[in-house]
């Protein structure tokens, strides 16, 4: 909890600008609002811990702004506004589990896996692709997202995507 | 050790990594050449010592069956040379620090240059700074650019016109105009116009806990007048200084003095100063303590200052201060300022890299 409010630490770098005193720089995401800010705690500066707890739910569809998840032990439903799940939106699988972050009995944020694996659905037979980048082509995934990939890379073949990039990482062997 | 054993096979796949180690030395060729042009004579002294600087700035790294240590900086053997009567020297070495964590700009083993001018104060070391950053600039942007035109006749237009070109370089997408004179800001002026807090106010350590609580950082009456200003300094000041120019930021208080010498117009600040390029802090300099009473005062204070902290804890260097006593005129060592840049750093904003291991890939 900082100033109130539930943050993630997304970065931490250790300072030590002077007569063995020692900081840390952080960088915190307000899990309800999204945004990041910077600040630095000395070294041993006690914060309450958030009451955030982190549940696996199932995603069941998108409506309008909205994402809806369900747990799938109490059927409890939960929703949560798309601009919340940031670059993981185009990733994301209907039926699909994720782990979401619940505070206050509300869904506030997703907790994005690395990487994912989606079935690739379409890819134009024969395509050239482009050689100055190194031979890729670009495919449609099952969620609809198209990213590049290596001429090797067929249709009905499951690859991994980084969440925090979108870009391909490699071919997975079913 | 798995990783490191590996890290040639990083270098022989990434060309920037093996461009950088051009780099590097192209810098360190025009340091050298600076230098000699200003009449500096490039010295050596000991990485093994018997008694290094205690400032607990840092932890030191200690030879235990020998009862040595890897120096953390070559100051103190460099002052004794000056006290032996050298003037205007220079050293490149290896230094080592422990820092027990592991970030972008910090390595265990780095490399420092250090430079000592005889009868000068720390505006003269100012100066130096400015004009020894843009002659490496100049050579670096001459390599680059002028190499493959040189032609008959050509030369010298050339030159020039490149000269004219490039003051600023690109540093993380920024550009950064290296042209002197560099902005300058004292540290009183800086939490001003910053964080606005009176310094001369803050020094004593009431009226810093008392701002910090009204500021709404945690203060416990453990935390120690550095903490509360580091505090203030790391939150409010370092990130709005202004990044478009190097930045001297001068005159710190003086319970940040380390080895250098109290203002005599204004006992609360001490003649030191740091400069900063696009957000990386370069180097550290000072009018010399060249004062032996003074000297042995703080170098006792930080061995308390160690104790407190649970460091390492050894016996000063009294042959160091015997040098400040002594030699080489009846006055002691003499006026002289001095300062420390750290050469991985400045191959850094020449690299534009973001992180020390890009430079120094094989450390650990």
């Amino acid at each position: 909890m900082f100033r109130d409010t539930p943050h993630i630490v997304v970065e931490k770098t250790f300072v030590s600008p002077g007569k063995g005193s020692a900081f840390y720089r952080t960088k915190l995401k307000n899990i309800k609002s999204g945004s990041v800010l910077e600040f630095t705690f000395k070294s041993g500066e006690k914060l309450e811990e958030a009451s955030v707890e982190v549940q696996e739910l199932q995603y069941l569809y998108q409506e309008g702004d909205l994402l809806s998840f369900m747990n799938p032990g109490t059927y409890e439903q939960f929703s949560l506004p798309k601009d919340m799940a940031g670059g993981l939106l185009p990733l994301m699988k209907e039926g699909e589990g994720y782990q979401v972050y619940v505070f206050d009995q509300k869904a506030i944020a997703i907790r994005p896996p690395l990487k994912v694996f989606l079935k690739v659905t379409h890819s134009e037979a024969g395509a050239k692709g482009n050689t100055v980048t190194g031979a890729t082509k670009e495919v449609e995934l099952e969620t609809g997202h198209k990213v590049l990939v290596p001429l090797f890379i067929k249709e009905g073949d499951t690859v991994s995507v980084n969440v925090d990039s979108g870009q391909y990482v490699e071919r997975i062997q079913t | 050790m798995q990783e490191i054993n590996r890290t040639w096979k990083k270098i022989k796949r990434s060309r920037r990594l093996k461009e950088n180690f051009y780099q590097k030395a192209k810098i360190l060729t025009a340091l050298r050449e600076f230098f000699a042009k200003e009449n500096f004579l490039e010295i050596d002294t000991p990485n093994l010592v018997s008694a290094p600087d205690p400032n607990p700035f840092n932890e030191i790294f200690k030879i235990e069956e020998k009862n040595l240590f890897l120096a953390p900086s070559p100051e103190f053997f460099i002052k004794k040379l000056l006290a032996a009567g050298l003037k205007n020297v220079y050293q490149i070495t290896k230094s080592y620090r422990d820092w027990q964590e592991n970030d972008p700009t910090h390595l265990n083993e780095f490399t420092i240059l250090e430079w000592y001018r005889t009868g000068a104060d720390y505006t003269e070391l100012m100066r130096d700074c400015e004009n020894l950053v843009n002659f490496i600039w100049e050579r670096l942007s001459l390599v680059q650019s002028a190499t493959p035109r040189l032609r008959s006749g050509q030369e010298c237009k050339v030159q020039s016109y490149n000269l004219k070109l490039k003051t600023s370089l690109i540093y993380q997408d920024k550009q950064i105009n290296l042209a002197p004179p560099w902005t300058r800001i004292s540290c009183k002026e800086a939490f001003k116009r910053y964080a606005n807090v009176n310094l001369d106010e803050f020094i004593d350590i009431n009226n810093a806990r008392k701002v910090c609580r009204e500021k709404g950082y945690q203060v416990s009456l453990e935390n120690s007048w550095e903490e509360l200003y580091h505090q203030i300094f790391l939150n409010e000041v370092e990130p709005k200084l202004p990044k478009e120019q190097p930045l001297i930021l001068y005159d710190y208080p003086a319970p940040l003095a380390a080895l250098s010498k109290i203002k005599e117009s204004n006992s609360r600040y001490a003649e030191r100063f740091e400069f900063y390029i696009g957000g990386l802090e370069l180097g550290n300099g000072y009018s010399e303590l060249t004062d032996s009473n003074e000297q042995e005062k703080r170098l006792r204070q930080d061995l308390e200052i160690r104790k407190i902290k649970k460091m390492q804890v050894f016996d000063y260097d009294h042959d160091f201060v015997d040098a400040l006593k002594e030699g080489p005129g009846r006055a002691g060592m003499g006026k002289t300022a001095g300062i420390a840049v750290g050469i991985d750093r400045l191959v850094m904003l020449f690299t534009d890299s973001s992180d020390i291991h890009e430079v120094t890939p094989m450390s650990v």
